[in-house]
């Protein structure tokens, strides 16, 4: 058996938007990949096609050896799907109950409510529950059939900040179990502090696909701002946490991998700078770029 | 499976509208309208007769369809999408959610018929008794079916308005409420799907065999309304 997810040549129009355009991914048994875009770059289709909720046009997908369908309906993948709540008239536990009782291996009910961290809510009944506590049982739902592969599709778009680090703690511990993670975001954050590797995607094509800290050097460094006339541009990229800087009239941009050396450097050396500022990588300027770059 | 079917009952037991148009609103009405007029006659049977079957069928009818319906709310929800990832097959969701209707009728259907009992409304064999109950289960499958294609035409939302339309249609058209005795009134209700159970629940207590003209209208329905559910269900999935 052949471990892992291969993805070939996928592809899917929705009459003339082109959502997935020709995709190839391999992922090895055990990786947590981080699949990253801008909204409307793809990401859910590519996901849906994965889990065997939608039909490619083109293109080859095989989880563990199997078509997406069969991989689902063994348990070997378990999935949170982006949008979607939970059915009413039931409590957590039953709604655990009655999903586990659809897989050949289930993992057992009070694990999986240990795991996801929802034990204090198990007795609630699924309508009573708030947005966050939502969000922590559908990810519970997707340990049920203890997968060896989860697909999160934009986990953490509902939650809140608690949640959110909930969620982010029993995901760690599910990965460091050997276990494959595939997770879709548009917070490089979130990429950065989780995935092992990054896959960025834009207007259905992959713009790059490298392990996290390489691809966050490409696209996620800080950038400053400074109104500094008449500076010579090759100096200022030999400032230490510098990569690149130009000049655009009187201020120049300074992209930086280390924003908080450069920024100090700057100042001594340059005390004429003024109007500074520093901001984050702006992805969607980034996955422009990077998509230009390959069409030209 | 057995666990999924436990908790898609459980689901339903425990919603208010359950409790209200499959127990309380028929065994009221019965006992209201049916119960203390035994002296008058509706057709071939005495009033009182008439109205323990009619509300029999009214409270299995409400919990049948709204069973299918159900699944407008669970795909507004995206439930489906949910359940798509499990080994359950489209065809046993539905199939467990005609299941759970036909379940959940049951209870409210011998409570009427043992308080007709109890009541005197209708002093027969309990053969009798047992051709009704059959009569009225194999004359609603055509609205289990109708059940299922409202879950898939009707949103989330839509879905209560539509089936409390139908019913009020199909309910007026069966003779629930009134004996239909001519006119082309009784012409298109013989040719509508609900007809036939209520007339089949009649003739069983008078043990007369329906015939098969009836049969087959109700024979017809099923299959049409279950097309035409089949057909919307390949639809909505294969657009999921």
């Amino acid at each position: 058996m052949k471990g892992g997810i291969q993805i070939s040549g996928l592809r899917k129009h929705f009459g003339d938007v082109r959502a997935v355009d020709g995709i190839d991914i391999d992922i090895a048994a055990g990786e947590v990949v981080a699949l990253l875009g801008p909204n409307g770059a793809g990401k859910s289709t590519t996901i849906d096609m994965l889990l065997g909720l939608t039909r490619p046009d083109a293109g080859r997908i095989s989880v563990f050896g199997m078509a997406p369908e069969q991989a689902t309906a063994s348990g070997a993948v378990g999935a949170m799907l982006q949008t979607g709540s939970l059915i009413q008239g039931l409590t957590v536990r039953e709604l655990i109950e009655m999903l586990a009782a659809l897989y050949p291996k289930a993992m057992p009910v009070d694990d999986v409510l240990k795991r996801a961290r929802i034990d204090d809510i198990a007795n609630r009944r699924a309508e009573k529950l708030s947005g966050g506590q939502t969000q922590r049982v559908r990810f519970a739902m997707s340990l049920v059939p203890d997968p060896d592969v989860l697909v999160l599709d934009e986990p953490t778009v509902a939650m809140d900040v608690e949640t959110r680090h909930a969620f982010w703690g029993s995901m760690r511990e599910f990965a460091t179990s050997g276990r494959t993670v595939l997770f879709a975001t548009h917070y490089l954050d979130e990429a950065d502090s989780f995935a092992d590797r990054i896959i960025l995607i834009s207007q259905g094509v992959i713009v790059a696909d490298g392990p996290t800290t390489e691809i966050k050097a490409t696209v996620g460094g800080r950038t400053i701002r400074a109104t500094l006339p008449g500076v010579d541009v090759a100096a200022l990229e030999l400032l230490p946490g510098v990569s690149k800087a130009e000049v655009r009239g009187d201020s120049v941009l300074v992209h930086c991998t280390d924003s908080d050396a450069a920024v100090r450097a700057l100042l001594a050396d340059y005390p004429a700078a003024r109007d500074l500022e520093i901001s984050g990588a702006d992805l969607e300027q980034a996955f422009l770029t990077l998509t230009e770059v390959q069409t030209r | 499976m057995r666990t999924y079917f436990k908790m898609e009952i459980l689901r339903t037991v425990r919603n208010g509208r359950y409790l209200i148009f499959t127990f309380l609103v028929p065994m009221i009405l019965f006992l209201v309208i049916g119960a203390p007029n035994k002296g008058q006659q509706a057709g071939a049977v005495t009033l009182a007769a008439y109205y323990m079957t009619s509300m029999a069928l009214y409270g299995a009818m409400a919990a049948v369809m709204t069973s299918g319906g159900r699944i407008a709310m669970e795909r507004a929800v995206g439930w489906n999408r949910q359940l798509r990832l499990t080994g359950l097959s489209g065809r046993s969701y539905i199939m467990s959610k005609i299941m759970t209707g036909y379940a959940t009728a049951l209870p409210g259907m011998i409570l009427i018929l043992a308080a007709g009992a109890l009541t005197h409304s209708a002093n027969i064999s309990p053969e009798r008794w047992l051709g009704i109950a059959a009569a009225i289960l194999i004359g609603l499958a055509p609205m289990a079916a109708l059940g299922v294609l409202i879950g898939y035409v009707a949103t989330g939302e839509s879905m209560q308005q539509i089936t409390g339309l139908l019913f009020m249609l199909l309910s007026l058209l069966s003779g629930i409420w009134f004996s239909i005795n001519s006119g082309w009134f009784l012409r298109v209700a013989e040719a509508s799907p609900l007809y036939w159970a209520g007339q089949a629940a009649r003739d069983a207590m008078q043990g007369i065999w329906v015939g098969w003209h009836g049969v087959a209208i109700i024979a017809i329905w099923t299959v049409v309304l279950a097309r035409l559910a089949m057909s919307r269900y390949q639809r909505a999935t294969a657009r999921a």
